[in-house]
């Protein structure tokens, strides 16, 4: 395995050109199914191949809390531009994960906040991590999918 | 990739003038994507992209590792088949997709006017990097 150079204070997007040119794109088979809107269909979150083998590699990419606090500075009133972009660049890389740890790390970068914290609150559950193979096989009806009331591990989760 | 770097703010041809290293910087894109809309969703390849988020038929949202600086970054896209043409298959930007924002964008594509999944779509960004 190809050892990650000390990236620490180096921008985060040489840092990703350095991973395309020297890592292998990682298939996750895993997909996020969630629900952020009652009125809207289930969306389903696709992890990047390129990215999965950052995260699996390790000393890559930023603690997930740093683009928490970009997502604060993006929501203050009067925003215009990022001046705290430097937290991306100079925090401590995280080590490398499991794929199912580097899932949960999507989760919290990539699925607005209200979703997942808050994910098990009500009748049925607004997230749900499973397999490409758990999701319908065609999009026919794709504008009417919903997380399944019944979540069993051999069966779909959408409908 | 070499981690030395060295440090320009311009270069110059021996006879073809010179020209500011910022467009290089500036004007390079920064982010982009490939990937197939149909059936299950796939990204084929990219560049400084976390995740895709199918979040509708012709519905999709594209969430960049590193932020862009500020919300007003540029972006192009184009989409289409494989295997049977691209007659009538259109890509736009959309918010309805998903709200603009320096770490994602939306896009949507469709068929004569409906909203449709297609195998091939790419789209790149340009802009300032947070």
């Amino acid at each position: 395995m190809i050892e990650t150079p000390e990236f620490q204070g180096i921008h985060l997007w040489d840092r990703l050109c350095w991973a395309k040119e020297n890592l292998e794109g990682h298939q996750s088979d895993y997909r996020v199914v969630y629900e952020d809107n009652l009125d809207e269909p289930a969306k389903v979150l696709v992890p990047d191949p390129n990215w999965m083998a950052c995260a699996l590699q390790g000393g890559i990419l930023p603690p997930v809390e740093v683009y928490w606090e970009l997502v604060k500075d993006e929501a203050e009133e009067g925003f215009t531009k990022h001046t705290r972009g430097y937290l991306l660049h100079n925090t401590k890389p995280v080590e490398a994960m499991t794929e199912e740890q580097a899932i949960e790390y999507l989760i919290m970068k990539d699925v607005p906040q209200h979703v997942w914290r808050d994910w098990d609150s009500g009748n049925k559950p607004k997230l749900v991590i499973c397999t490409k193979q758990q999701l319908p096989a065609t999009r026919e009806w794709r504008n009417a999918w919903k997380i399944s009331e019944d979540l069993a591990t051999d069966k779909t989760v959408a409908a | 990739m070499a981690l030395g770097k060295i440090k320009a703010d311009t270069l110059e041809h021996s006879t073809a003038g010179s020209v500011d290293t910022q467009f290089a910087v500036k004007g390079s894109v920064k982010s982009s994507i490939n990937f197939n809309g149909q059936n299950v969703v796939s990204i084929r390849d990219s560049l400084n992209v976390s995740s895709l988020t199918d979040n509708a038929s012709g519905r999709y949202q594209i969430n960049n590792s590193t932020n862009f600086g500020n919300a007003n970054y540029s972006i192009t896209g184009s989409t289409g088949y494989y295997t049977s043409g691209t007659d009538g298959a259109n890509m736009s930007l959309s918010n309805g997709a998903a709200n603009m924002s320096t770490s994602v964008y939306g896009i949507e594509t469709d068929t004569d006017s409906t909203d449709t999944d297609h195998t091939l779509n790419c789209t790149q960004a340009v802009g300032d990097l947070a």
